[in-house]
């Protein structure tokens, strides 16, 4: 299992660098322009080369991200203007557009996209799991009809319209104002700022897991083992949710770790409807501007998450199921 | 200046006020108030009242207690008073940065006013500026604030590499400008500036500049004390002097101000503290953030949105969410500028007589609560705007002459003259423009050429007058830094406008370039008028396409007392705002 995992993080490590460079290439090949985003409308010629300089931009690409790749593991230093600042390690440099570090732009949006994400999960999961466990247990009745047209109309409407409709005409009126208060401060106000969102997205993605775990359930409850719990007199509820839900949730568990993932990169419109100021929010805005250290951080970030979110799901599947071996 | 854009860029800073009958700006003049007319742009006529003090007088209605809750998509992206210069950061940088002068907003126009100094008096070669430190200011943290603080701030602002963002005019007008690099580069000693005493401040020039006390309302001449100077840092935690603090801050996220206790308002003529805080978050879309101010739902009825109102929330403004809607001036005016060195007179005439003004502003999502057609250089909120009958096609109205402007084209010799502009090719609305606009003119017998480009490459393109196209090119708007003509002319006009990449036009006349310095040299009260000529003259020669002049249409949650517009930054005027309840 060790070995399994050392390489993985190696295999990640590289997968990250790749996208790294990637996204610098892609960024300098690309039209861009960070300094006249900066400069705005009143923009001499002379401002605009202020600017670039200032940003190290006038110096050769290769040169550039050789810097960044340096600062990321050893540190470095910004000079301009007869002051110089030191970054530590890892250094992800400084937002063009608001010269703050980003590594500290990244630890406040991080904190919010994963709260808003792993809330959101908890809701889907769980509720996707026992509804389409329930429909599961009533299969061809009415109940199980209900159920899975609900979840199919739900999955019908897209998702940003729900958020909407929720961001403006639930949150404040029924449920708590969307607002970001970080746990440590004021775990109430955190949970109650994140409430609309976990809700809309939770149950929104619920409705997939319903289908999932029906699906997976009435699987699990043809296979033998489950047939043999029953002869042995079990009852049917400690066959349903100890020995069948186990085994069901297998699969599930695999899909789960990839929304997760998903989400974590994904975000965005959660973010922005509910006015939460995560990764994907800032992701975005720099995009638009051309900020490219917070771009690249923004990178770094969904690329590490993919990749563990990834080593994650595969290690958990051996304690689900003990036929799977790593190696 | 340009126009406001979203998205990542703000306004520059723009300044609407009169001036009349004023031989020095240390004369007291109180010029007549258009009244302020809603939404309506009217001519601002007031001028400076030297003699203000505080505390400012009471906003009719109000009450203390409260957060107000401000929103908007587009973050500041600053708040160290060096580096600012667009609206936002400007407008937000008036609750907490007291300067030497500031605008006092009186039934919706801005009258300049003594703040930390007074307005200044000038020697009799019009070189050195003299200014009063008020006694008894201090910073948040209850230490006085100095003379030497003042100057300080001022030779900070000279670090214009490490303060990229912020204004230089100070380069250009202040003695040795194009020598002094800042504090950190060159040392204290500047030519620049000098202190006399514990309050005297004495601002030496290279050149006169006449309006030199409005510049010193500008946020880089708070003052800064040399030893609380954390330069690239100072941004995060600024030293306040005025009404507001910052509490807390997240770059492009969120920042939260709560009262300064040691912001006196007896000292203050242009401020009020009437909420206990303002919150400002950003980053959310700025369509689903004015619904929510319109729905006013729970906390919502205490929120401000500054984004331009989109057009489609314009219907639900009937009833009672009509006086949700904040309306006020701006200063800028938004053009379609004409190269004179590539289009003949006749020809620009043609293209004037055949522009689509109509189908245009409609295609560009304007509607009447966010822009005025224009028809002048200056817009009507900047002293030397004249209302004078519109040139023939420069009405900034109608559907476009085609017939007339193709006859024109005909007696010219120039029949399928070729017109071609950069547009963004990358979004449905400036592609729709550009078609919009290229039908128009190849009804009226021109060709019309439209050369789409990415978004990343259009500031680039469209700031290369040397480029293969003889419409459109930058700037394409102009708002105003300070209230006179002084601040468009020279600018927009004059031969260095070409290298300077702000150029109306093209011209290069030097018979011009005289013309506008002569004016520009005069007392305030002599210029305006030949302001006002001035413009009739140079929109005569056909150097631009006039589209609209901006205004401020923003909308808010039903607890927040009426809210004025600022003028000067086009923006919602925070420093007078409350609660109902």
């Amino acid at each position: 299992m060790l070995l399994y995992i050392l390489k993985r993080v190696a295999s990640a490590i590289s997968v990250v660098f790749v996208t790294l460079v990637a996204s610098f290439a892609l960024f300098f090949l690309a039209p861009t322009d960070p300094a006249g985003v900066i400069c705005g409308p009143r923009c001499t010629p002379q401002r605009l080369a202020d600017i670039r300089s200032s940003l190290s931009l006038d110096q050769p690409p290769v040169q550039q991200i050789a810097l960044y790749m340096k600062g990321l593991v050893v540190g470095r230093d910004f000079s301009n203007g007869g002051i110089t600042q030191h970054c530590s390690a890892p250094c992800m440099g400084y937002s063009y557009r608001l010269g703050a570090p980003v590594t500290e732009l990244l630890l406040q949006a991080v904190p919010v996209t994963i709260s808003i994400v792993l809330g959101g999960a908890i809701v889907y999961f769980f509720v996707g799991v026992l509804t389409g466990t329930i429909a599961a247990r009533h299969r061809a009745t009415p109940l199980d009809r209900v159920t899975v047209g609900t979840s199919l109309l739900v999955n019908s409407i897209p998702y940003f319209v729900v958020a909407l409709l929720v961001a403006l005409y639930v949150v404040n009126v029924v449920l708590p104002g969307s607002a970001w208060h970080p746990f440590w401060q004021n775990p109430l106000a955190w949970a109650s700022g994140l409430l609309g969102a976990w809700l809309t997205l939770g149950l929104t993605n619920a409705a997939s897991y319903t289908r999932y775990s029906r699906a997976s359930m009435i699987e699990a409850l043809g296979q033998d083992f489950v047939r043999t719990a029953r002869s042995k007199g079990i009852s049917e509820r400690r066959v349903v949710y100890r020995h069948g839900v186990r085994a069901a949730l297998t699969p599930v568990v695999t899909i789960l770790g990839l929304d997760i993932a998903y989400q974590l990169t994904n975000a965005l419109f959660t973010e922005s409807i509910f006015g939460l100021p995560g990764i994907g929010v800032l992701t975005l805005r720099a995009f638009g501007s051309y900020d490219l250290p917070v771009l690249l951080g923004g990178v770094m970030v969904g690329s590490v998450v993919l990749v563990l979110m990834n080593l994650i799901v595969d290690i958990a599947y051996t304690f689900l199921d003990p036929r799977v071996r790593l190696g | 200046m340009a126009t406001r854009f979203r998205l990542a860029v703000a306004v520059t800073a723009a300044v609407a006020m009169g001036i009349a009958g004023c031989g020095s700006p240390s004369s007291k003049n109180n010029g007549s108030t258009g009244g302020n007319q809603g939404g309506k742009i009217t001519t601002a006529a007031n001028a400076i009242d030297a003699t203000a003090k505080g505390p400012a007088k009471d906003v009719p209605g109000s009450r203390k207690g409260g957060t107000i809750v401000v929103t908007a998509q587009t973050t500041p992206n600053t708040f160290d008073p060096t580096d600012i210069y667009y609206v936002d950061s400007n407008e937000i940088g008036k609750l907490m940065f007291r300067t030497p002068t500031q605008f006092d907003i009186r039934d919706g126009h801005p009258t300049l006013v003594p703040d930390l100094t007074d307005v200044g008096t000038v020697s009799a070669d019009k070189l050195t500026w003299t200014f009063k430190l008020q006694p008894n200011i201090k910073y948040q943290d209850g230490t006085p604030v100095k003379v030497e603080d003042l100057a300080y701030a001022i030779k900070r602002s000279f670090a214009h590499d490490v303060f990229v963002n912020g204004p230089t005019y100070q380069m250009q007008f202040f003695k040795d400008g194009d020598k002094y690099k800042g504090p950190y580069k060159g040392g204290d000693t500047c030519a620049c500036v000098e202190t006399q005493g514990t309050d005297t401040l004495v601002v030496h020039l290279a050149k006169p500049f006449n309006d030199l006390p409005f510049y010193m309302s500008f946020p880089m001449f708070t003052p800064i004390p040399q030893a609380k100077d954390t330069k690239q840092n100072y941004k995060n935690k600024p030293l306040s002097t005025g009404p507001y603090m910052i509490q807390s801050y997240q770059p492009g996220t969120a920042l939260n101000l709560v009262k300064n206790p040691n912001w006196d308002p007896n000292t203050d003529p242009a401020r009020h503290q009437y909420a206990d805080a303002f919150n400002f978050k950003w980053g959310g879309d700025a369509v689903k953030l004015q619904q929510a101010a319109l729905n006013s739902n729970g906390p919502d009825a205490n929120t401000i949105n500054y984004d331009e109102l989109d057009a489609s929330l314009v219907p639900q403004l009937t009833g009672d969410k009509k006086s949700q809607l904040v309306q006020g001036q701006s200063s800028c005016t938004i053009v379609v500028q004409m190269d004179t060195r590539k289009i003949p007179l006749e020809v620009r005439k043609a293209i004037a007589t055949a522009w689509p003004y109509d189908s245009d502003f409609k295609t560009a999502g304007k509607n009447d609560l966010v822009a005025e057609r224009a028809s002048t250089i200056l817009p009507p909120s900047v002293p030397g705007y004249q209302k004078y009958t519109p040139l023939p096609g420069l009405s900034g109205k109608g559907a476009g002459d085609p017939a007339a402007a193709k006859k024109m084209l005909q007696d010219a010799g120039k029949l399928g003259f070729e017109v071609s502009w950069f547009f963004d090719n990358t979004t449905p609305l400036t592609q729709q423009i550009a078609q919009g606009r290229a039908q128009a003119l190849n009804a009226a017998g021109f060709k019309a050429k439209p050369v789409g480009v990415a978004t990343a490459d259009l500031r680039s393109k469209t700031s290369d007058y040397d480029a293969p196209v003889n419409i459109g090119q930058s700037p394409a708007g102009w708002c105003s830094d300070w209230p006179s003509g002084g601040s468009w002319f020279p600018v927009l006009f004059e031969s260095h406008s070409i290298t300077d990449g702000l150029s109306w036009g093209e011209m290069k006349d030097a018979a011009l370039d005289k013309e506008i310095e002569d004016i520009n040299n005069l007392p305030t009260d002599q210029s305006t008028p030949k302001w006002a000529a001035l413009d009739q003259k140079i929109m005569g020669m056909y150097v631009a396409i006039p589209r609209y002049y901006d205004k401020l249409a923003v909308v808010q949650g039903t607890n927040i007392g009426t809210t004025t517009g600022d003028p000067t930054m086009g923006m919602p005027n925070f420093v007078n705002m409350y609660l109902k309840s």
